[in-house]
């Protein structure tokens, strides 16, 4: 109940789901990285927002009430980061489909959004605390 | 690389891979411009370059079974069978680069050089086949690499100390 309130009707959950993706998805870019010379490496993305968006989108209906029907959409905080393999040969160099600068700046995007994300949920954490604090 | 190291660390891993191998490249391209004028080997003949050649490091997917994946009795006897790990788990998936050094076949360049020791009756002699600016710009390349490999190591490390103060 109090777990309920304080955690699950949060945003905390969606937040750690963020967290756990950005986490993957350093994890892909370094290995993009590492494989940058690697004769025939396919580069790799994770899939996540485009997935959050329609989970969240889908219909366009809002379920304020457990009795409400829902729009069709998936809970966002069952989703999970898909791992695709960019197998796009166009902007292929003479080894591989890794562009370093791209990656580069994927690396500093992720590992702000990252940072953002982990400030958010001690923010909410904060909240809970002068919440029970009542100051 | 345990498969329980999870989220950052692993991205630590992988990235101390890259790391691993560029450095290894330098040792190789050190050695390839210290024999530029080697005459004689153990093997015989001139030096010959190394190359560095790169892999992308997959580990077995059925090595490392999902947790409930194991209990399913399924074999798969045939390409079109479904198999038992259903779901690669994300660590198996990715698990950065190894490398490796083969030696360059090209002929060694034949220099006239009649007073060298190792010149031929003819006054020729077997010369390792290494370009130098060739060396210099794989040299340049192996130490972007490695920064942008380190750059990688960095923000991992950075991402855990943020989630920390969560």
């Amino acid at each position: 109940m109090l777990k309920e309130i304080l955690f699950d009707a949060t945003r905390l959950p969606l937040l750690a789901k963020g967290l756990d993706a950005y986490a993957l998805r350093h994890r892909a870019i370094s290995d993009n990285i590492a494989n940058s010379e690697t004769v025939g490496y396919n580069r790799r993305v994770i899939e996540f927002e485009e997935r959050l968006r329609l989970a969240k989108g889908a219909g366009g209906l809002q379920r304020t009430h457990e009795g409400h029907l829902g729009s069709g959409g998936v809970d966002p905080t069952s989703l999970d980061p898909h791992v695709v393999t960019d197998a796009d040969k166009s902007d292929i160099n003479d080894l591989n489909n890794v562009d370093i600068d791209r990656e580069m700046a994927d690396l500093a995007e992720n590992h702000l959004q990252f940072n953002f994300a982990s400030r958010l949920a001690k923010l909410y954490f904060e909240l809970i605390q002068s919440s029970i604090r009542g100051a | 690389m345990s498969d329980k190291i999870s989220g950052l660390f692993a991205s630590m891993k992988i990235s101390s891979t890259g790391l691993a191998a560029q450095r290894r490249r330098m040792n190789i391209i050190a050695e390839n411009l210290a024999n530029t004028n080697t005459t004689k080997t153990d093997e015989g003949g001139p030096y010959k370059r190394k190359i560095v050649r790169f892999y992308e490091l997959m580990k077995k997917a059925t090595a490392h079974k999902p947790v409930g994946a194991r209990d399913l009795p399924l074999a798969a006897t045939a390409r079109g069978h479904i198999h038992s790990d259903l779901e690669i788990p994300y660590s198996t998936k990715f698990s950065g680069v190894r490398m490796d050094a083969v030696r360059d076949t090209a002929e060694p360049e034949r220099v006239y050089d009649p007073t060298h020791p190792d010149a031929d009756e003819f006054g020729y002699v077997a010369m390792p086949k290494i370009d130098v600016i060739v060396e210099m710009v794989e040299m340049i390349s192996a130490s972007r690499s490695y920064e942008a490999n380190v750059s990688a190591i960095n923000a991992a490390k950075d991402m855990a100390r943020k989630a920390l103060e969560i």
